[in-house]
């Protein structure tokens, strides 16, 4: 055992000192390499993608509307889309002339194929059913009653006409990807690790798990073929190898996990390399009251508000390159206002007089504490524990582990205390604050609920006219920050190296690289 | 003094206080708390307050260095104490009674020495999440099989000595043989080989929370340490030299330590003696 165990040590230490673990890059000339912070999860369109998966499958596919590099959303395989009667139909015109990667022209039927597919998808519907439950004949599709989906009429290939159940004003806007309907009838079940089915200015060429991805660009895009020849994704989980291969060259994109970006930034040889976008994402300090009863008390929740020196941590940690706001909707989205309630200050002492006011003087009485968060947080938790430590009176630990062990147990609910981030699907703040608090979302990790504010989520809604809708956001933002749910926390920006002479990278909102108007020195 | 008759032994008391007395130096000098953070002294190098410099929260590394060692030994301590115990009771007991409980403690060692560590220490933490319950888990059950198989071929060949036959043929039960015959006989060589394995362990743990499954903040190990300095390692490249010297020197250190015991007890070994250059006529 002795000498085993210790070489291992000393292995990695210099495995990863050196650089030299992670897949070679791929590379020709004309192809833009650059990296991924974590492996695919799948290529197929139908399952339910992460952030780095979706970033990879909406260079391939595409839906009605895109995300510009602003957050807005513009017109891609839909040219345009109307409502009669505020939003329980809508017409969608579709671009005419686009063509899949096999050739064959984009229709009406592909979509409707593409949802019957989403809803039909065995062994669990395909991660789009939730945005189709409302379309009439969804339910029968799925429960095998039905053997298409009523809701949906073509009365031309560019034309489709999509019936709901309910108003829904945000249907153009959900990210949907289509696919071609003659995949699999050419490639069988598994038509997606083997070909590309899709629209985008990308076509997949090849995914070596743990190692790379490769894509080649569609010459015969709609929109103008990429400027680039392809693109090279290696898979670099660990930011040191990542800055290695940049450094040596291996690299002309490199975007920096969120725990790098300050040890870029005080280099001085990256000056005028780093690139930084804006995000649109949520980020907080997640309280879950059923887990922890003490959060169940307002001033408990407030007493944690005032313990964090959040402010301190935007330079501290983030090197700059975060934002730090005082609510649950991110800058740029429709229903954001700027701050008309300051952003709580530190203020121990004002923590501790919460404290004793709930009935927890000097912290007597609180069940013991942790901070739970993936990898990526491990110095922001640290640093937060020990200010609530110190705040509260009680020791309150950190629990850091993989990034899929992580999310399992917050979406199972069984974090009591935890930073939770989310970035947008879609440039609607109904992504945001829907997702997250209301008390039917799956994704509502906290498991806070207020039927107040469902109410208001389900008004907004069926709200086709966006200034209404917006007004709604904006209360049911205010209830969320009355009732201190979370602690907002700064939401780091999409950081990237990029070589000298590379030009027009653009990282969107999303978290989608745009590597079509990237361009090779 | 035992362990200091030999050479290996000497050399490991003169490693072990080379890096023993900086340290508690430096801990006598600057008291500082290993979780005190400053994030405007991130990275810094080693100023006059902070002699090892500190870390990307602003935390003093000397002072981190010498509590993670702290844990570190006690988390070796507490590991091996379970490996040892268990391995005395059930390797004696297969040794001294033989047949089926001989054979069945075997077959558990072998079936659990064919787990690597990195498995066991990935099943403890999904069973008692990361932490330090799972690192001492993980470690103890590392480490019990050789225990085992040390025990058992011990009390194997104490059982059929001549004393120990001559005192049961003259009516001592099993109890007295073992406290009065077997217990003494292994106890020497099962130290010695418990003190060989506290260097491996304390360089286990640092592997296994190095990769994330050992302790958790706001903890400090040698492991933790490594971990940190590796993420640390373009920005702040003297952090993980400092805590791969200190693993590496205390694991020598021991390990020479324990090889000098051994040898001191060994009746068969022959004495250290100086070189004859150093003698005096």
């Amino acid at each position: 055992m002795p000498l085993p165990a210790f070489l291992r040590l000393i292995l990695i230490v210099l495995a990863i000192g050196a650089g030299v673990s992670g897949a070679a890059c791929p590379a020709t000339a004309g192809t833009l390499r650059t990296s991924l912070s974590d492996d695919l999860t799948t290529v197929d369109p139908f399952v339910f993608p992460g952030l780095v998966t979706a970033g990879v499958l909406r260079q391939v596919y595409e839906g009605f509307t895109a995300i510009d590099a602003a957050g807005n959303a513009v017109p891609a395989l839909a040219t345009g889309w109307e409502t009669p009667d505020g939003g329980r139909t809508w017409r969608f015109t579709l671009r005419p002339g686009v063509r899949f990667h096999s050739g064959r022209e984009f229709t009406a039927a592909d979509v409707l194929w593409t949802w019957e597919r989403h809803l039909t998808h065995k062994p669990q519907p395909g991660y789009s059913a939730f945005y189709l439950r409302g379309i009439e004949g969804a339910a029968a599709l799925q429960q095998g009653t039905a053997a298409s989906l009523s809701g949906v009429t073509i009365p031309d290939p560019h034309t489709l006409v999509v019936r709901l159940s309910e108003p829904d004003a945000l249907f153009p806007l959900y990210p949907f990807l289509f696919v071609d309907r003659g995949m699999e009838a050419e490639f069988g079940p598994a038509w997606h690790e083997q070909a590309s089915g899709g629209t985008g200015p990308f076509r997949f060429l090849s995914w070596r798990r743990g190692e790379s991805v490769r894509l080649e660009a569609n010459t015969g895009y709609w929109d103008g073929a990429p400027a680039v020849d392809g693109v090279s994704l290696a898979v670099l989980p660990d930011a040191n190898t990542l800055m290695a291969r940049y450094d040596a060259g291996d690299l002309d994109v490199a975007p920096l996990p969120e725990n790098a970006v300050r040890t870029a930034v005080r280099q001085t040889r990256y000056d005028g390399q780093i690139l930084a976008f804006a995000r649109a994402q949520v980020r907080y300090l997640a309280l879950n009251q059923d887990l922890y009863p003490p959060f169940r008390d307002r001033r408990v929740r407030q007493a944690l508000h005032y313990a964090l020196d959040r402010v301190a941590t935007v330079n501290g940690l983030h090197a700059g390159r975060a934002l730090l706001t005082n609510g649950f909707v991110t800058p740029g989205l429709g229903g954001y206002r700027p701050d008309t309630v300051a952003l709580t200050s530190a203020d121990p002492n004002r923590a501790k007089a919460l404290l004793a006011e709930a009935g927890y003087p000097g912290g007597r009485g609180l069940p013991p504490l942790q901070i739970a968060g993936s990898l990526n947080v491990r110095e922001e938790a640290t640093y937060f524990a020990a200010q609530l430590g110190a705040a509260l009176g009680i020791p309150v630990g950190v629990r850091i582990q993989e990034r899929a062990a992580f999310v399992a147990a917050i979406n199972e609910g069984r974090e009591a205390l935890f930073i939770n981030g989310w970035t947008a699907d879609f440039p609607d703040p109904m992504d945001q604050l829907a997702t997250q608090w209301h008390s039917a979302s799956p994704t509502n990790r906290s498991r806070w609920h207020d039927p107040d504010f469902d109410r208001l989520m389900e008004r907004a809604r069926g709200l086709a006219d966006p200034a209404a809708r917006n007004a709604l956001y904006q209360e049911a933002e205010s209830l969320l920050r009355d009732e201190a749910v979370a602690v907002p926390l700064p939401v780091p920006q999409f950081v990237a190296l990029v070589r000298p002479g590379v030009t027009g990278l653009v990282i969107r909102p999303d978290g989608t690289p745009d590597y079509r108007s990237a361009r090779l020195p | 003094m035992t362990a200091v008759r030999s050479l290996a032994g000497r050399a490991g008391l003169l490693l072990a206080a080379a890096l023993a007395v900086p340290l508690a130096l430096a801990a006598f000098l600057h008291p500082l708390d290993p979780a005190a953070m400053d994030l405007g002294r991130a990275w810094t190098g080693p100023p006059a307050d902070h002699p090892l410099g500190c870390d990307g929260l602003g935390r003093d590394v000397a002072a981190r260095l010498i509590a993670g060692m702290g844990t570190s030994f006690a988390i070796a301590g507490l590991a091996l104490g379970l490996a040892v115990g268990l391995g005395f009771a059930l390797g004696g007991a297969a040794g001294w009674i033989g047949g089926r409980t001989d054979a069945a403690v075997l077959r558990l060692a072998d079936l659990l020495h064919g787990f690597p560590e990195l498995s066991l220490a990935i099943v403890a933490s999904a069973l008692l999440g990361p932490g330090t319950e799972a690192v001492v888990l993980t470690l103890a059950l590392a480490a019990w099989p050789s225990q085992v198989r040390w025990c058992r071929a011990l009390a194997l060949s104490n059982r059929t000595a001549e004393h120990v036959v001559a005192a049961t043929a003259l009516g001592a039960g099993p109890m007295h043989a073992v406290r009065h015959h077997l217990l003494p006989a292994v106890a020497g060589p099962v130290a010695i080989r418990a003190a060989l394995s506290i260097g491996p362990v304390m360089v286990a743990e640092a592997t296994l929370s190095g990769l994330g499954l050992g302790i958790q903040e706001p903890a400090v190990s040698l492991g933790t340490l490594i971990r940190d300095g590796l993420a640390d390692l373009r920005s702040a490249p003297h952090l993980i030299a400092a805590t791969t010297v200190t693993v590496a020197a205390v694991a020598l250190s021991i390990n020479l330590l324990a090889e000098g015991l051994r040898d001191g007890l060994d009746p068969r070994g022959t004495p250290f003696r100086w070189p004859r250059l150093f003698r005096r006529s």
